[in-house]
């Protein structure tokens, strides 16, 4: 053995190099899965991505489940608005439910909505205030059953409870 | 006449007595062969020590002899190894510029793989979410502070408060800016028309490190000289920022 191509030198370089082809390719395939899956953006950006898709998601929810009437059928869109509501909003819309039931069947109004843009203003790991740009088209006894088009521009007051963000404040930004 | 045998060198085995026969003896097995023979047909030994003799072994010159023990291709694969010093094809030089070659191309590979997961493509997040909260918290204070500033206006400034507001756009916007103002310019001044924007409201709707998108509420009031009323808008808008080199600008303004 000794010098020369087979010698022993030469063998411990190649068993070395071996070695680093192996760590460089482990390297790389963990770099590459690391950027494939995760979200995008250093870990607090990640951690603030995920919360900001969640918090918007349920604004969007609870804004259509709001601006959305049906004389004929008020119950079960009462229920939907007060299963995404917690705090003082949920205490206002339990008072005046059967209120709001009564008017919308004295008037016979019908509205759908539609969200047109999800903002996110201030935001932490359990508050958030989330402004809604949405329109609704409004038909009732008054407009003699012809939608007119409402434009809207909403404020939400959210929190974290559990996995699930609910409404605790809702208001009509003037 | 014995007496002259002894102390010849050993050649070959040879000795007076098988001279006279024309045969010796191999050193190597022993045997009995000729004299003249300058291979051994028992054992193949080489008889004269000679590297002519040996090549010629080597490149398959036994079509003379008679049985062969071994497979003629292997040994000459064989010898040739030997005289290569025993390099099978992967081994030595070969493998040692394939790795290197191999650990240059990782290198560059793993170097690139890891730029990308430090630095995320910067233009689109395909959710419209954020890749950078860094931005996030500066396109808020830039999108209320530049809408109130592209927002505003008064006939009596005009021309300042166009250029004030250019300033503050991305070159992509502003000549459609220009073109809108320039378009109206001539009635506000005739009219005498002021607008006053307040931004009521500023929201992200995604953020990366030089984009970010904002949903903005801007209530804009608006004088003229014809009318004693202030007419009152409630405004929504989008607006998106971008950041070139250091300051964020304007480059889209939608109100909807």
């Amino acid at each position: 053995m000794g010098t020369g191509p087979a010698g022993t030198s030469w063998r411990i370089a190649n068993v070395v190099l071996g070695l680093l082809a192996l760590v460089l390719l482990a390297t790389t395939v963990l770099f590459f899965t690391k950027a494939a899956s995760a979200t995008p953006g250093d870990s607090r950006s990640e951690t603030l991505s995920r919360a900001h898709k969640q918090v918007s998601k349920a604004a969007k929810d609870q804004t259509l489940a709001f601006l959305t009437v049906d004389y004929s059928e008020m119950d079960p869109l009462i229920v939907k608005v007060l299963a995404g509501a917690t705090g003082s909003f949920k205490k206002q819309y339990e008072r005046a439910q059967v209120n709001l039931k009564a008017s919308a069947q004295d008037s016979q109004a019908k509205s759908t909505g539609k969200v047109l843009a999800v903002g996110v203003g201030d935001i932490d790991d359990i508050d958030a205030v989330v402004f809604v740009a949405a329109d609704s088209e409004v038909s009732n006894k008054s407009t003699n059953g012809k939608p007119q088009r409402r434009y809207h521009r909403l404020k939400l007051t959210m929190v974290r409870k559990g996995d699930k963000w609910l409404t605790s404040k809702l208001q009509f930004v003037g | 006449m014995a007496d002259l045998d002894e102390g010849w060198p050993d050649k070959g085995g040879l000795d007076r007595s098988d001279l006279d026969n024309g045969e010796k003896t191999c050193p190597y097995c022993a045997e009995t062969i000729r004299a003249a023979a300058l291979k051994c047909r028992y054992c193949r030994s080489d008889l004269t020590g000679s590297p002519t003799a040996t090549q010629a072994r080597a490149e398959g010159h036994h079509e003379q002899d008679e049985d062969e023990p071994r497979h003629p291709e292997a040994r000459d694969e064989w010898t040739r190894d030997t005289q290569d010093a025993g390099v099978p094809f992967l081994a030595g030089a070969r493998l040692l510029g394939i790795l290197v070659v191999l650990c240059l191309a990782l290198s560059a590979t793993a170097g690139y793989a890891w730029y990308r997961s430090e630095h995320p493509s910067t233009g689109k997040d395909p959710d419209g979410a954020i890749t950078s909260s860094q931005a996030r918290d500066a396109g808020l204070q830039a999108a209320a502070k530049l809408t109130q500033k592209v927002l505003s206006y008064d006939w009596k400034t005009i021309d300042a408060d166009m250029s004030a507001a250019e300033a503050v756009l991305a070159p992509s916007f502003r000549s459609e800016y220009s073109k809108t103002l320039g378009s109206v310019k001539a009635q506000t001044v005739e009219n005498q028309v002021k607008l006053t924007a307040s931004v009521v409201a500023t929201s992200i709707i995604s953020a990366t490190e030089t984009k970010v998108e904002a949903l903005v509420f801007v209530n804009q009031v608006t004088t003229a000289k014809a009318s004693k009323d202030q007419r009152l808008d409630q405004n929504r808008v989008l607006v998106t920022l971008t950041r070139g080199g250091g300051e964020w600008r304007v480059s889209k303004m939608k109100p909807f």
